[in-house]
């Protein structure tokens, strides 16, 4: 099995590395993992006015999970909460062209996206 | 961890029924065999093909095993099948003895130790090769942490003590949280012991039962989980270590 270059270029050139300050209250932070595999992911969003205006990632995990959760930052960004709760682990398969073996990987970035809006949601009494 | 029993080996599994009919004595033919001599002329016979080592040490199935019986049984099976005392015998039971000293060895190793032993006996009844681990979801953002802190180290510069300091005790409240929880997982193991005992002394059929079954489901469970943190805290240990 090889990496498709996409998912080489976010390897190599992960976007939105790094952490946001957990303690602030426009930020929400999701951290999940695959029991399969052992990957973690910790994925935050800074939304203000119901925009995500920034996201942060940082994985451990195979180059198909730091490029799904690359590549989900990216996307995220700009959209409102209720557009990113929409996004698909599917779409990232498609984006990156990931093997069947390496699906869970976009699942969790999914996964990933929901536990950080609803981090969000909880912190601002949002239902 | 310690385990007690009340009985020992009186409980025969499925296995035993067939041994003295599968094979004659391979040196006088004799019907009369057991285990492992022929009861007529006394030649050690080879372990037949699908002997587990649970039957090789002549123990029940059961999971507490009294561990001094055990340690007894194996030295006394060494003894008898020692390749140095069939050294001057013909090379058939020269091969015997050490066919079966080397599964009494695999299979004494195994049992001696409750979690190995839980292992073997899942994979006996399952028939699974080997045993997956898995990360315990609760403990996600636990596992984060510690890699997260793990890497940190590693970048620190050496003069940065506060820094080292910081990520030292981020790891070692991560070490005593994860230390607890395989200590309850245990404790959850070492119960799931006693009821799959109570089941097999009270097995009528050949087969296992469903209950039997359900409570190695639940083991497994906990193995994969107790062998996914288990290299998480060696990593822990390591990298405190450095």
């Amino acid at each position: 099995m090889s990496y498709s270059k996409k998912v080489i270029d976010h390897y190599n050139n992960p976007r939105n590395m790094g952490s946001l300050d957990k303690g602030d209250k426009e930020v929400g932070t999701g951290v999940v993992g695959a029991p399969e595999c052992g990957d973690v992911m910790k994925l935050q969003l800074k939304i203000s006015g119901g925009v995500i205006e920034d996201a942060r990632f940082k994985t451990f995990g195979c180059g198909s999970a730091i490029a799904s959760s690359s590549l989900a930052t990216e996307w995220v960004k700009g959209k409102t909460i209720d557009e990113a709760f929409q996004i698909k682990n599917t779409e990232i398969v498609n984006e990156l062209s990931l093997p069947p073996v390496k699906i869970h990987c976009s699942v969790l970035a999914e996964d990933a996206i929901k536990a950080a809006i609803s981090d969000y949601k909880k912190k601002n009494d949002i239902g | 961890m310690e385990t007690v029993s009340k009985k020992n080996g009186s409980e025969r599994g499925p296995f035993f029924e067939k041994i003295p009919a599968e094979r004659p004595c391979w040196s006088c033919q004799s019907e009369k065999v057991d285990l492992y001599n022929c009861v007529s002329c006394k030649t050690i016979q080879e372990f037949l093909s699908d002997t587990d080592y649970f039957a090789s040490l002549n123990q029940g199935y059961t999971l507490n095993i009294n561990l001094d019986q055990l340690e007894k049984q194996y030295y006394e099976l060494s003894r008898r099948f020692h390749p140095d005392f069939f050294q001057q015998r013909p090379k058939a039971e020269q091969e015997i003895s050490l066919e079966n000293t080397a599964l009494l060895n695999k299979a004494y190793q195994t049992l001696k130790d409750p979690l190995k032993r839980a292992a073997y006996l899942i994979q006996l009844v399952e028939g699974e090769n080997q045993m997956k681990t898995q990360a315990p979801a609760s403990l996600f953002e636990d596992i984060f942490e510690v890699q997260e802190a793990v890497e940190e180290m590693q970048a620190l510069d050496p003069s940065d003590q506060v820094g080292r300091r910081k990520r030292e005790d981020t790891l070692k409240s991560a070490l005593e949280k994860m230390q607890r929880y395989q200590k309850d997982e245990q404790d959850k193991l070492l119960a799931l012991f006693t009821k799959w005992d109570q089941l097999e002394v009270g097995r009528k059929s050949q087969a296992f039962s469903a209950a039997q079954k359900n409570c190695l489901m639940e083991m497994k469970q906990i193995l994969s989980h107790t062998g996914y943190l288990e290299r998480v805290i060696q990593d822990i240990k390591t990298a405190l270590k450095s």
